[in-house]
């Protein structure tokens, strides 16, 4: 559990990039709620990252030199781009949020709200490139990048729905989203299961893992939780709640999965 | 580029006493969990069929391994800040404990466990080939204890004149990863890097 400031990073800061992402289509579509909800839904995108923030400094032995990971840049560090993505990210999230809480006329506008989207995609690809060690076989596959960008669909869908409590009549598209996102999430684990199972020496991982059996069933759950309107067409704030709490708590578990298999390492 | 300076086992002398391990701990006062160097214990086997019945067919072995000082080291690539570096003049991979922020990456990245994090200082620490001992005409501290003279420490290519260039064996992952600046001569038991049939039997220890 070293790596728990990790987890609750990667996963909140996913979760954040895929807020703006789905902030961003929300607004191409033309289908915004009232200002309220919009500026609700910004600040808590903004209070996520801030979180993810101070958990990965939490992780730093010397959290009062992270400046120094600047020097990384150079020679092309993973972990020095990642940052240099998540305070570019920070910056135009805050910016946005600002101008929300401020009603200032550009808070609506759609560059901002894309180029927003495009900042926090990036973060997240970031993010995946500094796992993809050669090094690292369990990390080193495609589904490194899938299961972060699953990550932030999940959870982007997820938080919007139930911040726009108030506006649920528009959402339809977005609860298709968060059933499709969950639904390729569910389909991806087996799949990566398989992969694992490829790997020398991973069978252990494979014979005992209560932990992604517990990820499907919260996964499930809350996917079924926030779906649920499309077939009864009733809206109940409650299950919409326990929906995305199910699905963070989904994702924190496959993310302690996913830093586990560090300890599959030999050596 | 100077020398590159690398490290010979041979894990047919290898008893796994340990004693390089300690002597290293000893003389760099290292704190409980850090070990620049660690011993790994192999073991495995199955049964052989030979004539007239089926016999044992097993096997053990000690590798004791420090950092490799890889000629592209994971460590050096994954650091953002530049405190994981490569020494121009040997070759050898040392850590500048003054600019490092105890981030673990390094850690992450080396498939041999060499950068292990000091929770006393909150930095990355390493094996860093003694370099300081080398103007002096001496040998890192685990040669000079090894009672098997079972490590040599010399330049790469002295290392593999002498002894050829096999660089992995299991339990090590293949050499292609980094290109250790390692030299092993292999144990009549060893297995090929990459096998399953043996376990590593001492994780706790390193």
């Amino acid at each position: 559990m070293e790596n728990l400031s990790l987890v609750v990073f990667t996963v909140l800061g996913q979760g954040a990039a895929g807020m703006a992402f789905v902030l961003a289509l929300q607004g191409l579509s033309r289908k915004e709620p009232p200002g309220g909800r919009l500026t609700v839904s910004y600040s808590v995108m903004i209070v996520l990252l801030g979180i993810a923030g101070m958990a990965s400094l939490l992780h730093l032995g010397q959290p009062f030199r992270a400046i120094n990971v600047l020097g990384g840049l150079a020679h092309g560090s993973p972990l020095s781009w990642e940052i240099v993505s998540v305070a570019l990210f920070g910056a135009i999230a805050a910016l946005v949020s600002m101008l929300h809480i401020r009603r200032h006329p550009l808070a609506n506008n759609r560059v901002l709200q894309v180029t927003t989207a495009i900042a926090g995609l990036v973060m997240v690809f970031t993010m995946s490139r500094v796992y993809n060690l050669h090094t690292v076989d369990p990390w080193f596959s495609i589904w490194t990048p899938v299961q972060f960008m699953m990550t932030s669909l999940v959870l982007g869908f997820a938080s919007v729905i139930t911040l726009d409590a108030m506006h649920s009549t528009g959402m339809q598209w977005m609860r298709v989203g968060v059933t499709v996102s969950a639904l390729l999430t569910f389909m991806s684990i087996p799949l990566f299961v398989l992969f694992l199972g490829s790997l020398p020496g991973m069978t252990t991982i494979l014979a005992d893992n209560g932990l992604t059996m517990a990820r499907c069933a919260l996964l499930a759950v809350g996917a079924l939780l926030l779906g649920m309107p499309l077939v009864n067409r009733k809206y109940i704030p409650a299950c919409s709640i326990a929906g995305v709490a199910c699905l963070v708590a989904s994702e924190l578990a496959g993310r302690v999965m996913f830093y586990d298999l560090l300890a599959f390492r030999i050596l | 580029m100077g020398k590159q300076y690398g490290f010979f086992i041979d894990t047919n002398k290898c008893t796994g006493c340990n004693t390089c391990r300690i002597a290293c701990k000893d003389f760099f006062d290292l704190p409980l969990g850090v070990n620049f160097r660690r011993v790994y214990e192999y073991e495995g086997g199955s049964w052989a069929r030979q004539d007239d019945g089926w016999y044992p067919d097993i096997f053990a072995y000690y590798v004791s391994i420090s950092c490799n000082h890889c000629e592209e080291p994971a460590c050096v690539s994954a650091c953002p800040t530049g405190a994981m570096h490569k020494r121009g003049e040997d070759g050898l991979v040392a850590v500048n404990q003054d600019i490092c922020v105890g981030c673990r990456y390094c850690e992450m990245a080396c498939p041999y466990g060499a950068p292990q994090y000091n929770a006393e200082k909150k930095v990355m620490s390493k094996c860093d080939g003694c370099f300081a001992r080398i103007p002096m005409g001496r040998k890192p501290v685990c040669v000079e204890a090894c009672p098997m003279r079972a490590i040599e420490f010399d330049t790469l290519e002295n290392l593999r004149s002498k002894h050829g260039d096999l660089a992995d064996i299991a339990p090590l992952p293949i050499a292609e990863k980094t290109t250790p600046s390692l030299v092993i001569r292999a144990n009549r038991m060893a297995r090929p890097t990459g096998d399953t049939s043996g376990n590593l039997q001492n994780p706790m220890e390193v």
